[in-house]
Protein backbone atom coordinates (compact mmCIF):
# COMPACT_ATOMS: atom_id res chain seq x y z
CA UNK A 1 0.00 0.00 0.00
CA UNK A 2 1.22 3.64 -0.69
CA UNK A 3 2.17 5.79 2.08
CA UNK A 4 -0.13 8.78 1.24
CA UNK A 5 -2.46 9.82 3.75
CA UNK A 6 -6.36 8.17 3.55
CA UNK A 7 -7.30 12.05 4.30
CA UNK A 8 -4.87 14.90 4.30
CA UNK A 9 -6.43 18.36 5.80
CA UNK A 10 -4.35 21.48 4.19
CA UNK A 11 -4.39 24.43 5.98
CA UNK A 12 -7.76 24.66 5.73
CA UNK A 13 -9.87 27.20 7.44
CA UNK A 14 -13.89 27.52 7.30
CA UNK A 15 -15.56 30.95 7.45
CA UNK A 16 -19.55 31.46 8.06
CA UNK A 17 -20.85 34.98 7.43
CA UNK A 18 -17.06 35.97 8.08
CA UNK A 19 -16.90 34.61 10.92
CA UNK A 20 -13.82 32.13 11.39
CA UNK A 21 -15.40 28.52 12.70
CA UNK A 22 -12.35 26.32 11.32
CA UNK A 23 -8.94 28.25 11.30
CA UNK A 24 -6.05 26.97 9.28
CA UNK A 25 -6.51 23.66 10.43
CA UNK A 26 -4.01 20.66 9.00
CA UNK A 27 -3.79 16.98 9.50
CA UNK A 28 -3.57 13.73 7.75
CA UNK A 29 -5.00 10.27 8.63
CA UNK A 30 -2.86 7.27 8.05
CA UNK A 31 -3.58 4.15 6.40
CA UNK A 32 -5.38 1.70 8.85
CA UNK A 33 -5.24 3.86 11.80
CA UNK A 34 -8.69 4.99 13.52
CA UNK A 35 -7.80 8.53 14.54
CA UNK A 36 -9.82 10.76 17.12
CA UNK A 37 -10.94 14.26 16.59
CA UNK A 38 -11.54 15.67 20.06
CA UNK A 39 -12.70 19.12 20.88
CA UNK A 40 -15.21 20.58 22.89
CA UNK A 41 -18.77 21.23 22.04
CA UNK A 42 -18.80 24.13 19.45
CA UNK A 43 -15.07 23.62 18.57
CA UNK A 44 -15.68 22.99 15.24
CA UNK A 45 -15.54 19.12 14.24
CA UNK A 46 -18.52 19.17 12.78
CA UNK A 47 -17.93 22.52 10.95
CA UNK A 48 -14.42 19.87 9.70
CA UNK A 49 -15.88 16.76 9.07
CA UNK A 50 -19.18 18.17 6.79
CA UNK A 51 -16.62 20.18 4.57
CA UNK A 52 -14.48 16.92 4.69
CA UNK A 53 -17.84 15.19 2.86
CA UNK A 54 -18.54 18.00 0.51
CA UNK A 55 -21.45 18.69 2.39
CA UNK A 56 -19.70 22.48 2.86
CA UNK A 57 -17.59 24.72 1.05
CA UNK A 58 -14.12 25.62 2.03
CA UNK A 59 -13.05 28.72 2.39
CA UNK A 60 -9.14 28.17 2.55
CA UNK A 61 -6.75 25.75 1.95
CA UNK A 62 -7.19 22.13 0.59
CA UNK A 63 -8.37 18.82 1.59
CA UNK A 64 -7.28 15.68 0.16
CA UNK A 65 -8.83 12.19 0.13
CA UNK A 66 -6.65 9.03 -1.60
CA UNK A 67 -4.72 11.77 -3.27
CA UNK A 68 -7.63 13.69 -5.12
CA UNK A 69 -8.39 17.03 -3.97
CA UNK A 70 -12.33 17.21 -3.36
CA UNK A 71 -12.95 20.08 -4.71
CA UNK A 72 -11.77 19.49 -8.11
CA UNK A 73 -12.12 15.93 -8.39
CA UNK A 74 -15.05 15.01 -6.23
CA UNK A 75 -16.63 11.86 -8.06
CA UNK A 76 -13.27 10.18 -7.30
CA UNK A 77 -12.85 11.68 -3.84
CA UNK A 78 -15.90 10.51 -2.49
CA UNK A 79 -16.02 7.12 -4.20
CA UNK A 80 -13.47 6.60 -1.37
CA UNK A 81 -15.85 7.88 1.44
CA UNK A 82 -17.95 6.35 4.14
CA UNK A 83 -19.33 8.47 6.57
CA UNK A 84 -22.19 9.43 9.38
CA UNK A 85 -22.73 13.01 9.31
CA UNK A 86 -24.07 13.81 13.01
CA UNK A 87 -26.71 11.45 13.27
CA UNK A 88 -27.87 8.21 10.95
CA UNK A 89 -31.16 9.38 9.30
CA UNK A 90 -32.36 6.88 7.10
CA UNK A 91 -35.67 6.48 5.26
CA UNK A 92 -37.81 5.31 8.03
CA UNK A 93 -40.72 4.79 5.96
CA UNK A 94 -38.32 2.12 3.73
CA UNK A 95 -37.27 -1.32 5.01
CA UNK A 96 -33.23 -1.62 6.18
CA UNK A 97 -32.69 -3.44 2.58
CA UNK A 98 -34.47 -0.82 0.85
CA UNK A 99 -32.48 1.94 2.30
CA UNK A 100 -28.85 -0.37 1.30
CA UNK A 101 -30.27 -1.04 -1.75
CA UNK A 102 -30.85 2.72 -2.26
CA UNK A 103 -27.46 3.66 -1.23
CA UNK A 104 -25.43 1.19 -2.77
CA UNK A 105 -27.22 2.28 -6.45
CA UNK A 106 -25.33 5.48 -5.85
CA UNK A 107 -22.09 3.97 -5.78
CA UNK A 108 -19.73 4.56 -8.65
CA UNK A 109 -19.30 0.80 -9.16
CA UNK A 110 -22.16 -1.88 -9.19
CA UNK A 111 -22.65 -3.51 -5.65
CA UNK A 112 -23.44 -7.11 -5.89
CA UNK A 113 -26.28 -8.22 -3.29
CA UNK A 114 -23.70 -10.73 -1.71
CA UNK A 115 -21.70 -7.50 -0.58
CA UNK A 116 -24.94 -6.57 0.57
CA UNK A 117 -25.47 -9.08 2.69
CA UNK A 118 -22.35 -9.29 4.08
CA UNK A 119 -22.38 -6.06 4.98
CA UNK A 120 -25.60 -6.69 6.66
CA UNK A 121 -24.27 -9.69 8.24
CA UNK A 122 -21.28 -7.43 9.90
CA UNK A 123 -23.19 -5.10 11.37
CA UNK A 124 -25.36 -7.67 12.83
CA UNK A 125 -28.70 -6.48 11.48
CA UNK A 126 -29.89 -10.03 9.12
CA UNK A 127 -32.74 -10.32 11.54
CA UNK A 128 -34.25 -7.12 11.48
CA UNK A 129 -33.55 -6.19 7.84
CA UNK A 130 -36.64 -6.23 5.99
CA UNK A 131 -38.40 -4.33 8.83
CA UNK A 132 -39.31 -0.78 8.41
CA UNK A 133 -36.24 1.40 9.54
CA UNK A 134 -38.95 3.75 11.89
CA UNK A 135 -39.30 0.56 14.02
CA UNK A 136 -35.27 0.30 14.80
CA UNK A 137 -33.78 1.78 18.22
CA UNK A 138 -30.94 4.20 17.56
CA UNK A 139 -28.18 1.52 18.18
CA UNK A 140 -29.96 -0.45 15.38
CA UNK A 141 -30.03 3.01 13.16
CA UNK A 142 -26.16 3.13 14.33
CA UNK A 143 -25.28 0.10 12.60
CA UNK A 144 -27.73 0.52 9.56
CA UNK A 145 -25.64 3.81 9.05
CA UNK A 146 -22.59 2.08 9.34
CA UNK A 147 -23.99 -0.70 6.91
CA UNK A 148 -24.92 2.21 4.81
CA UNK A 149 -21.24 3.54 5.15
CA UNK A 150 -19.30 0.63 4.56
CA UNK A 151 -21.35 -0.97 1.43
CA UNK A 152 -18.58 0.37 -1.10
CA UNK A 153 -15.90 -0.29 0.35
CA UNK A 154 -14.47 3.10 1.46
CA UNK A 155 -10.98 3.88 2.45
CA UNK A 156 -11.73 5.84 5.19
CA UNK A 157 -15.17 5.63 7.61
CA UNK A 158 -16.18 8.83 9.40
CA UNK A 159 -18.15 8.90 12.15
CA UNK A 160 -19.65 12.32 13.76
CA UNK A 161 -20.06 11.73 17.34
CA UNK A 162 -21.13 7.86 16.88
CA UNK A 163 -21.85 7.32 20.50
CA UNK A 164 -24.22 10.06 21.25
CA UNK A 165 -27.16 8.83 22.69
CA UNK A 166 -26.27 5.46 22.87
CA UNK A 167 -25.83 3.87 26.41
CA UNK A 168 -22.66 2.65 28.08
CA UNK A 169 -23.14 -1.12 26.81
CA UNK A 170 -24.24 0.15 23.13
CA UNK A 171 -21.04 2.57 23.43
CA UNK A 172 -19.00 -0.61 24.32
CA UNK A 173 -20.39 -2.61 21.62
CA UNK A 174 -19.99 0.14 18.99
CA UNK A 175 -16.32 0.69 20.24
CA UNK A 176 -15.63 -3.07 19.71
CA UNK A 177 -17.63 -3.37 15.91
CA UNK A 178 -15.20 -0.35 15.21
CA UNK A 179 -11.99 -2.25 15.93
CA UNK A 180 -13.43 -4.72 14.31
CA UNK A 181 -14.44 -2.69 11.22
CA UNK A 182 -11.07 -1.13 10.96
CA UNK A 183 -9.22 -4.78 11.19
CA UNK A 184 -11.50 -6.60 8.78
CA UNK A 185 -12.18 -4.38 6.45
CA UNK A 186 -8.65 -2.72 6.53
CA UNK A 187 -10.04 0.71 6.54
CA UNK A 188 -9.00 3.98 8.36
CA UNK A 189 -11.77 6.05 11.00
CA UNK A 190 -11.65 8.61 11.60
CA UNK A 191 -14.15 9.63 14.43
CA UNK A 192 -15.11 12.57 16.37
CA UNK A 193 -15.97 13.29 20.38
CA UNK A 194 -16.04 15.92 22.90
CA UNK A 195 -15.33 13.13 25.48
CA UNK A 196 -11.78 12.16 26.06
CA UNK A 197 -12.85 8.85 27.52
CA UNK A 198 -13.99 7.93 24.14
CA UNK A 199 -11.60 8.68 22.27
CA UNK A 200 -9.15 7.45 24.06
CA UNK A 201 -10.85 3.80 23.75
CA UNK A 202 -11.47 4.06 20.25
CA UNK A 203 -8.33 5.30 18.87
CA UNK A 204 -4.70 4.87 17.75
CA UNK A 205 -3.90 8.59 17.65
CA UNK A 206 -6.24 11.88 18.27
CA UNK A 207 -6.18 15.54 16.95
CA UNK A 208 -7.26 18.32 19.48
CA UNK A 209 -8.79 21.24 18.59
CA UNK A 210 -10.57 24.08 20.54
CA UNK A 211 -12.47 26.96 18.66
CA UNK A 212 -11.60 26.24 15.68
CA UNK A 213 -8.35 25.98 16.20
CA UNK A 214 -5.29 23.19 16.38
CA UNK A 215 -4.27 22.30 19.89
CA UNK A 216 -2.31 19.26 19.92
CA UNK A 217 -1.96 15.65 18.18
CA UNK A 218 -1.79 12.93 20.75
CA UNK A 219 -0.56 9.43 20.55
CA UNK A 220 -3.05 7.18 22.43
CA UNK A 221 -1.04 4.31 22.66
CA UNK A 222 2.24 5.40 23.38
CA UNK A 223 0.96 7.65 26.37
CA UNK A 224 2.19 5.15 29.54
CA UNK A 225 5.68 5.04 27.25
CA UNK A 226 6.23 8.30 27.29
CA UNK A 227 5.47 9.02 30.70
CA UNK A 228 7.80 6.39 32.05
CA UNK A 229 10.91 8.75 32.86
CA UNK A 230 8.92 11.21 34.60
CA UNK A 231 6.49 9.81 37.02
CA UNK A 232 4.43 11.56 39.51
CA UNK A 233 4.73 9.86 42.91
CA UNK A 234 2.31 10.17 46.20
CA UNK A 235 4.01 9.35 49.50
CA UNK A 236 1.69 8.93 52.95
CA UNK A 237 3.46 9.50 55.49
CA UNK A 238 3.35 10.21 59.50
CA UNK A 239 5.76 13.74 59.02
CA UNK A 240 5.36 14.97 55.74
CA UNK A 241 7.64 18.03 56.52
CA UNK A 242 10.27 15.84 57.27
CA UNK A 243 10.02 13.57 54.23
CA UNK A 244 9.95 16.67 52.31
CA UNK A 245 13.20 17.52 53.37
CA UNK A 246 14.55 14.25 52.20
CA UNK A 247 13.36 14.17 48.85
CA UNK A 248 14.00 17.58 48.37
CA UNK A 249 16.48 16.55 45.72
CA UNK A 250 13.03 14.73 43.77
CA UNK A 251 11.40 18.08 43.73
CA UNK A 252 9.27 17.08 46.48
CA UNK A 253 6.11 18.74 47.27
CA UNK A 254 3.91 18.79 50.51
CA UNK A 255 0.26 18.04 50.25
CA UNK A 256 -2.34 18.08 52.75
CA UNK A 257 -3.01 15.17 54.94
CA UNK A 258 0.63 13.29 55.34
CA UNK A 259 1.26 13.10 51.42
CA UNK A 260 4.13 14.41 49.75
CA UNK A 261 4.34 14.49 45.76
CA UNK A 262 7.35 13.94 44.35
CA UNK A 263 8.89 13.53 40.89
CA UNK A 264 11.10 10.32 40.10
CA UNK A 265 11.66 7.75 37.85
CA UNK A 266 9.77 3.67 38.93
CA UNK A 267 13.66 2.14 39.55
CA UNK A 268 14.08 4.90 42.16
CA UNK A 269 11.58 4.28 44.55
CA UNK A 270 12.83 1.32 46.56
CA UNK A 271 15.96 3.49 47.58
CA UNK A 272 13.56 6.36 48.27
CA UNK A 273 11.67 4.28 50.39
CA UNK A 274 14.76 3.12 52.16
CA UNK A 275 15.82 6.99 52.65
CA UNK A 276 12.36 7.89 54.12
CA UNK A 277 12.93 4.56 56.54
CA UNK A 278 16.58 5.27 57.75
CA UNK A 279 14.82 9.01 59.04
CA UNK A 280 12.41 6.60 61.00
CA UNK A 281 9.79 7.77 58.54
CA UNK A 282 6.55 5.61 58.48
CA UNK A 283 4.73 5.35 55.16
CA UNK A 284 1.50 4.37 54.84
CA UNK A 285 0.77 4.22 51.07
CA UNK A 286 2.84 4.80 47.79
CA UNK A 287 0.97 5.91 44.55
CA UNK A 288 2.02 6.22 41.44
CA UNK A 289 0.07 8.74 39.36
CA UNK A 290 0.26 7.92 35.61
CA UNK A 291 -1.04 12.04 34.58
CA UNK A 292 -4.01 10.64 32.81
CA UNK A 293 -5.10 11.40 29.16
CA UNK A 294 -7.95 13.35 30.94
CA UNK A 295 -5.85 15.79 33.21
CA UNK A 296 -3.70 16.55 29.80
CA UNK A 297 -6.87 17.18 27.80
CA UNK A 298 -8.42 20.06 30.56
CA UNK A 299 -4.46 21.05 30.58
CA UNK A 300 -4.85 21.33 26.93
CA UNK A 301 -8.21 22.81 26.66
CA UNK A 302 -7.94 24.83 29.38
CA UNK A 303 -11.07 23.49 31.28
CA UNK A 304 -12.45 23.07 28.19
CA UNK A 305 -14.99 25.55 27.43
CA UNK A 306 -19.06 24.21 27.67
CA UNK A 307 -18.31 20.52 27.01
CA UNK B 1 -25.76 5.15 -16.09
CA UNK B 2 -25.54 6.17 -12.15
CA UNK B 3 -27.84 9.16 -13.35
CA UNK B 4 -31.12 6.11 -14.33
CA UNK B 5 -29.83 4.81 -10.63
CA UNK B 6 -30.44 7.46 -9.32
CA UNK B 7 -34.18 7.95 -10.66
CA UNK B 8 -34.61 4.69 -10.21
CA UNK B 9 -34.17 5.49 -6.21
CA UNK B 10 -36.44 8.14 -6.41
CA UNK B 11 -39.36 6.33 -7.52
CA UNK B 12 -38.47 3.96 -5.00
CA UNK B 13 -38.57 7.07 -2.29
CA UNK B 14 -42.10 8.23 -3.37
CA UNK B 15 -43.89 4.96 -4.09
CA UNK B 16 -42.57 3.66 -0.82
CA UNK B 17 -44.29 7.01 0.89
CA UNK B 18 -48.00 6.40 2.13
CA UNK B 19 -49.24 9.13 0.27
CA UNK B 20 -48.17 8.23 -2.70
CA UNK B 21 -50.19 4.47 -2.12
CA UNK B 22 -53.32 6.17 -0.59
CA UNK B 23 -53.28 8.78 -3.83
CA UNK B 24 -52.85 5.93 -6.25
CA UNK B 25 -55.77 3.87 -4.26
CA UNK B 26 -57.98 7.13 -3.97
CA UNK B 27 -57.74 7.76 -7.60
CA UNK B 28 -58.72 4.01 -8.81
CA UNK B 29 -61.71 4.18 -6.23
CA UNK B 30 -63.17 7.58 -7.22
CA UNK B 31 -63.24 6.38 -11.19
CA UNK B 32 -64.82 3.36 -9.78
CA UNK B 33 -67.67 5.06 -8.03
CA UNK B 34 -67.92 7.25 -10.79
CA UNK B 35 -68.12 4.13 -13.03
CA UNK B 36 -70.83 2.55 -10.75
CA UNK B 37 -72.91 6.18 -10.20
CA UNK B 38 -73.47 6.54 -13.91
CA UNK B 39 -74.46 2.92 -14.54
CA UNK B 40 -76.89 2.73 -11.78
CA UNK B 41 -78.20 5.95 -11.49
CA UNK B 42 -78.27 8.17 -14.80
CA UNK B 43 -79.08 5.01 -17.28
CA UNK B 44 -79.92 8.29 -19.61
CA UNK B 45 -76.58 8.81 -19.95
CA UNK B 46 -75.17 5.29 -19.31
CA UNK B 47 -76.98 4.06 -22.15
CA UNK B 48 -75.28 6.64 -24.78
CA UNK B 49 -71.31 6.62 -23.21
CA UNK B 50 -68.76 4.19 -24.63
CA UNK B 51 -65.29 3.84 -23.00
CA UNK B 52 -63.53 7.08 -24.29
CA UNK B 53 -66.41 9.45 -23.05
CA UNK B 54 -66.19 7.75 -19.81
CA UNK B 55 -62.69 8.51 -20.06
CA UNK B 56 -62.59 11.90 -21.15
CA UNK B 57 -65.07 12.22 -18.40
CA UNK B 58 -62.49 11.30 -15.76
CA UNK B 59 -59.97 13.08 -16.59
CA UNK B 60 -62.28 16.35 -16.64
CA UNK B 61 -63.64 15.38 -13.59
CA UNK B 62 -60.07 13.89 -11.60
CA UNK B 63 -57.64 16.16 -13.48
CA UNK B 64 -57.06 18.70 -10.39
CA UNK B 65 -55.94 15.49 -8.18
CA UNK B 66 -53.00 14.60 -10.30
CA UNK B 67 -52.25 18.26 -10.44
CA UNK B 68 -52.25 18.58 -6.65
CA UNK B 69 -50.48 15.34 -6.49
CA UNK B 70 -47.77 16.43 -9.05
CA UNK B 71 -47.28 20.21 -6.85
CA UNK B 72 -46.84 18.10 -3.97
CA UNK B 73 -44.32 15.74 -5.17
CA UNK B 74 -42.80 18.61 -6.32
CA UNK B 75 -42.87 20.71 -3.40
CA UNK B 76 -41.89 17.87 -1.06
CA UNK B 77 -39.34 15.63 -3.48
CA UNK B 78 -36.39 17.94 -2.09
CA UNK B 79 -37.40 19.57 1.47
CA UNK B 80 -38.44 15.88 2.86
CA UNK B 81 -34.42 15.23 2.14
CA UNK B 82 -34.13 18.29 4.46
CA UNK B 83 -36.88 17.85 6.85
CA UNK B 84 -35.22 13.83 7.45
CA UNK B 85 -31.73 14.99 7.70
CA UNK B 86 -31.46 12.62 5.09
CA UNK B 87 -30.25 14.90 2.45
CA UNK B 88 -26.52 15.08 4.06
CA UNK B 89 -26.45 11.05 2.93
CA UNK B 90 -27.56 11.69 -0.39
CA UNK B 91 -24.69 14.37 -1.32
CA UNK B 92 -21.89 12.60 0.67
CA UNK B 93 -22.02 9.93 -2.57
CA UNK B 94 -19.41 10.30 -5.66
CA UNK B 95 -22.61 11.72 -7.83
CA UNK B 96 -22.90 15.65 -8.30
CA UNK B 97 -25.79 18.07 -6.55
CA UNK B 98 -26.77 18.61 -9.49
CA UNK B 99 -27.30 15.12 -11.00
CA UNK B 100 -29.02 13.91 -7.96
CA UNK B 101 -31.56 17.78 -7.94
CA UNK B 102 -32.49 16.75 -11.66
CA UNK B 103 -32.79 13.10 -10.91
CA UNK B 104 -35.32 13.93 -8.58
CA UNK B 105 -36.94 16.87 -11.21
CA UNK B 106 -36.89 13.64 -13.79
CA UNK B 107 -38.90 11.71 -11.01
CA UNK B 108 -41.50 14.51 -10.69
CA UNK B 109 -42.55 14.66 -14.18
CA UNK B 110 -42.52 10.67 -14.71
CA UNK B 111 -44.65 9.74 -11.52
CA UNK B 112 -47.05 12.77 -12.79
CA UNK B 113 -47.35 11.10 -16.26
CA UNK B 114 -47.41 8.04 -14.56
CA UNK B 115 -50.24 9.37 -12.98
CA UNK B 116 -52.38 10.20 -16.29
CA UNK B 117 -50.98 6.97 -18.24
CA UNK B 118 -53.20 4.97 -14.59
CA UNK B 119 -56.08 7.18 -14.99
CA UNK B 120 -56.19 6.58 -18.71
CA UNK B 121 -55.82 2.85 -18.61
CA UNK B 122 -57.88 2.19 -15.86
CA UNK B 123 -60.23 4.74 -16.77
CA UNK B 124 -60.77 3.17 -20.23
CA UNK B 125 -60.84 -0.69 -18.74
CA UNK B 126 -63.44 0.57 -16.36
CA UNK B 127 -65.07 2.22 -19.18
CA UNK B 128 -65.39 -0.64 -21.60
CA UNK B 129 -66.82 -2.70 -18.88
CA UNK B 130 -69.53 -0.69 -17.77
CA UNK B 131 -70.59 1.18 -21.06
CA UNK B 132 -68.41 -0.92 -23.74
CA UNK B 133 -67.26 0.47 -26.92
CA UNK B 134 -70.44 0.87 -28.73
CA UNK B 135 -71.34 4.01 -30.52
CA UNK B 136 -72.14 5.83 -27.74
CA UNK B 137 -73.19 9.37 -28.01
CA UNK B 138 -72.90 9.31 -32.06
CA UNK B 139 -76.46 9.51 -32.90
CA UNK B 140 -76.48 12.79 -30.82
CA UNK B 141 -77.58 16.10 -32.15
CA UNK B 142 -75.92 17.50 -35.11
CA UNK B 143 -74.09 20.46 -32.77
CA UNK B 144 -70.07 20.84 -33.67
CA UNK B 145 -68.98 19.77 -30.48
CA UNK B 146 -71.08 17.19 -29.58
CA UNK B 147 -70.98 15.42 -32.46
CA UNK B 148 -67.16 15.88 -31.59
CA UNK B 149 -67.81 14.17 -28.85
CA UNK B 150 -69.99 11.65 -29.98
CA UNK B 151 -67.13 10.56 -32.35
CA UNK B 152 -64.85 10.63 -29.96
CA UNK B 153 -61.15 8.24 -30.88
CA UNK B 154 -58.83 6.58 -29.22
CA UNK B 155 -56.57 9.21 -30.38
CA UNK B 156 -58.09 12.33 -29.50
CA UNK B 157 -58.69 11.16 -26.54
CA UNK B 158 -55.30 10.05 -25.70
CA UNK B 159 -54.21 13.03 -26.99
CA UNK B 160 -56.42 15.31 -24.90
CA UNK B 161 -54.45 13.32 -21.51
CA UNK B 162 -51.28 14.18 -23.08
CA UNK B 163 -52.19 17.84 -23.81
CA UNK B 164 -52.88 18.51 -20.04
CA UNK B 165 -49.31 17.12 -19.52
CA UNK B 166 -47.03 20.85 -20.03
CA UNK B 167 -49.54 23.02 -17.85
CA UNK B 168 -49.31 20.34 -15.23
CA UNK B 169 -45.26 19.91 -15.77
CA UNK B 170 -45.14 23.91 -15.40
CA UNK B 171 -46.83 24.22 -12.14
CA UNK B 172 -45.01 21.34 -10.82
CA UNK B 173 -42.04 22.70 -12.00
CA UNK B 174 -42.35 26.11 -10.31
CA UNK B 175 -43.63 24.19 -7.38
CA UNK B 176 -40.27 22.03 -7.54
CA UNK B 177 -38.29 25.86 -8.02
CA UNK B 178 -39.65 27.09 -5.01
CA UNK B 179 -39.39 24.16 -2.65
CA UNK B 180 -35.47 24.24 -3.43
CA UNK B 181 -34.46 27.43 -3.50
CA UNK B 182 -36.55 28.57 0.16
CA UNK B 183 -36.61 24.64 1.51
CA UNK B 184 -40.56 25.17 2.37
CA UNK B 185 -42.71 22.99 0.81
CA UNK B 186 -45.76 24.88 2.33
CA UNK B 187 -44.82 28.14 0.65
CA UNK B 188 -43.87 25.96 -2.86
CA UNK B 189 -46.81 23.98 -2.70
CA UNK B 190 -48.58 27.56 -1.92
CA UNK B 191 -47.41 29.47 -4.77
CA UNK B 192 -47.84 26.59 -7.37
CA UNK B 193 -51.73 25.69 -6.01
CA UNK B 194 -51.91 30.39 -6.66
CA UNK B 195 -50.37 29.78 -10.04
CA UNK B 196 -52.78 27.37 -11.05
CA UNK B 197 -56.22 28.83 -9.65
CA UNK B 198 -54.69 32.68 -11.00
CA UNK B 199 -52.93 32.12 -14.13
CA UNK B 200 -55.60 32.71 -16.80
CA UNK B 201 -56.68 35.66 -14.82
CA UNK B 202 -52.93 36.87 -14.71
CA UNK B 203 -52.26 35.80 -18.51
CA UNK B 204 -55.61 37.88 -19.48
CA UNK B 205 -54.73 40.96 -17.31
CA UNK B 206 -51.32 40.95 -18.74
CA UNK B 207 -52.61 41.12 -22.55
CA UNK B 208 -53.36 45.10 -22.40
CA UNK B 209 -49.78 45.50 -21.42
CA UNK B 210 -46.79 45.23 -23.93
CA UNK B 211 -45.39 42.73 -21.90
CA UNK B 212 -48.32 40.54 -22.16
CA UNK B 213 -46.74 38.39 -24.40
CA UNK B 214 -44.12 37.25 -22.15
CA UNK B 215 -46.03 36.33 -19.83
CA UNK B 216 -45.87 32.51 -19.32
CA UNK B 217 -49.78 32.02 -18.80
CA UNK B 218 -50.27 33.43 -22.03
CA UNK B 219 -48.60 30.66 -23.51
CA UNK B 220 -49.36 27.85 -21.63
CA UNK B 221 -52.31 26.31 -22.50
CA UNK B 222 -50.61 24.63 -25.91
CA UNK B 223 -53.53 22.76 -26.25
CA UNK B 224 -55.08 26.21 -27.92
CA UNK B 225 -53.05 25.82 -30.90
CA UNK B 226 -55.02 22.44 -32.07
CA UNK B 227 -57.37 22.23 -34.58
CA UNK B 228 -59.57 19.48 -32.64
CA UNK B 229 -62.70 21.25 -30.90
CA UNK B 230 -62.49 19.24 -28.04
CA UNK B 231 -58.56 18.95 -27.15
CA UNK B 232 -58.89 23.17 -27.36
CA UNK B 233 -61.36 22.87 -24.60
CA UNK B 234 -62.92 25.82 -25.68
CA UNK B 235 -60.04 28.34 -25.74
CA UNK B 236 -58.16 30.21 -28.70
CA UNK B 237 -54.33 31.53 -28.31
CA UNK B 238 -53.58 34.09 -26.47
CA UNK B 239 -51.07 35.69 -29.64
CA UNK B 240 -52.26 33.96 -32.26
CA UNK B 241 -50.19 35.85 -34.84
CA UNK B 242 -46.79 35.01 -32.72
CA UNK B 243 -47.66 31.18 -33.12
CA UNK B 244 -46.91 27.87 -31.81
CA UNK B 245 -43.16 28.43 -32.23
CA UNK B 246 -42.95 31.27 -29.99
CA UNK B 247 -45.45 30.20 -26.82
CA UNK B 248 -42.91 26.73 -27.09
CA UNK B 249 -40.03 29.50 -26.96
CA UNK B 250 -41.58 30.99 -24.28
CA UNK B 251 -42.23 27.99 -22.11
CA UNK B 252 -38.14 26.80 -22.86
CA UNK B 253 -37.48 29.88 -21.03
CA UNK B 254 -39.52 29.84 -17.98
CA UNK B 255 -38.22 26.38 -17.29
CA UNK B 256 -34.71 26.83 -17.83
CA UNK B 257 -34.73 29.82 -15.77
CA UNK B 258 -36.38 28.22 -13.40
CA UNK B 259 -34.57 24.73 -13.14
CA UNK B 260 -31.31 26.57 -13.83
CA UNK B 261 -31.53 28.71 -10.58
CA UNK B 262 -32.67 25.94 -8.81
CA UNK B 263 -29.28 23.81 -10.03
CA UNK B 264 -27.00 27.03 -9.08
CA UNK B 265 -28.12 28.08 -5.43
CA UNK B 266 -28.88 23.58 -4.72
CA UNK B 267 -25.05 23.08 -5.68
CA UNK B 268 -23.60 26.30 -3.85
CA UNK B 269 -25.16 25.92 -0.42
CA UNK B 270 -23.84 24.66 2.44
CA UNK B 271 -25.73 21.78 3.84
CA UNK B 272 -26.24 22.03 8.01
N1 LIG C 1 -24.39 27.45 9.80
C1 LIG C 1 -23.78 28.06 10.83
N2 LIG C 1 -23.91 29.39 11.00
C2 LIG C 1 -23.29 30.03 12.03
N3 LIG C 1 -22.52 29.42 12.93
C3 LIG C 1 -22.35 28.10 12.83
C4 LIG C 1 -22.97 27.35 11.77
N4 LIG C 1 -22.61 26.06 11.90
C5 LIG C 1 -21.82 26.00 13.00
N5 LIG C 1 -21.66 27.22 13.55
C6 LIG C 1 -20.86 27.53 14.74
O1 LIG C 1 -19.60 26.95 14.57
C7 LIG C 1 -19.11 26.45 15.79
C8 LIG C 1 -18.67 25.02 15.62
O2 LIG C 1 -19.78 24.21 15.44
P1 LIG C 1 -19.64 22.65 15.20
O3 LIG C 1 -18.74 22.41 14.05
O4 LIG C 1 -21.00 22.09 15.10
O5 LIG C 1 -18.94 22.17 16.54
P2 LIG C 1 -18.81 20.71 17.16
O6 LIG C 1 -19.24 19.72 16.13
O7 LIG C 1 -17.36 20.58 17.49
O8 LIG C 1 -19.66 20.67 18.36
C9 LIG C 1 -20.21 26.64 16.81
O9 LIG C 1 -19.89 27.76 17.58
C10 LIG C 1 -21.43 26.90 15.98
O10 LIG C 1 -22.30 27.77 16.64
MG1 LIG D 1 -20.78 18.27 16.30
Amino acid sequence: MSNTPVVELRNVTKKIKGKPIVQHLSFSVQRGEVYGFLGPNGSGKTTTIRMIVGLSSITEGQILVEGHDITKSRSQAMAHVGAIVENPEMYGYMTGMQNLIHFSRMASTPISKERIMKIVELVELTHAIKQKVKTYSLGMRQRLGIAQALLHSPSILILDEPTNGLDPSGIRQLRDHLRYLAKQENISILVSSHLLSEIELMCDRALVIQEGKFIDEISIHNQPEEAANALSVEFEVDQAAAATAVLQDWQAKTGDHGKVTIMAEKSEIPRLVSLLVAQDISIYQIHIKTESLEDRFLALTKGGTQS
Amino acid sequence: MIFLRLVQNEIMKINSKRQSILFFSLLAGLVLITAIIIKAYISDLALVMNYLQFTMLTITIFGFLITLFGLILGAQIVTDEYKDGTIKQLLIRPSSRVSILFSKYLSVLIMITAAYFFLFVWSSLLGFIFFGAGEGLASAEKIPLLEEIGNLTFTVVFQFYLTELPSLFFLATLSFFTATIFKRSALALSVAIIAYFSGKVIGGLSQNYWWGEYIVFNHLPLYAYSDSVVIQRFSSPAYPELGLSFSIIILVLYFAIMLGSSALVFSKRDVA
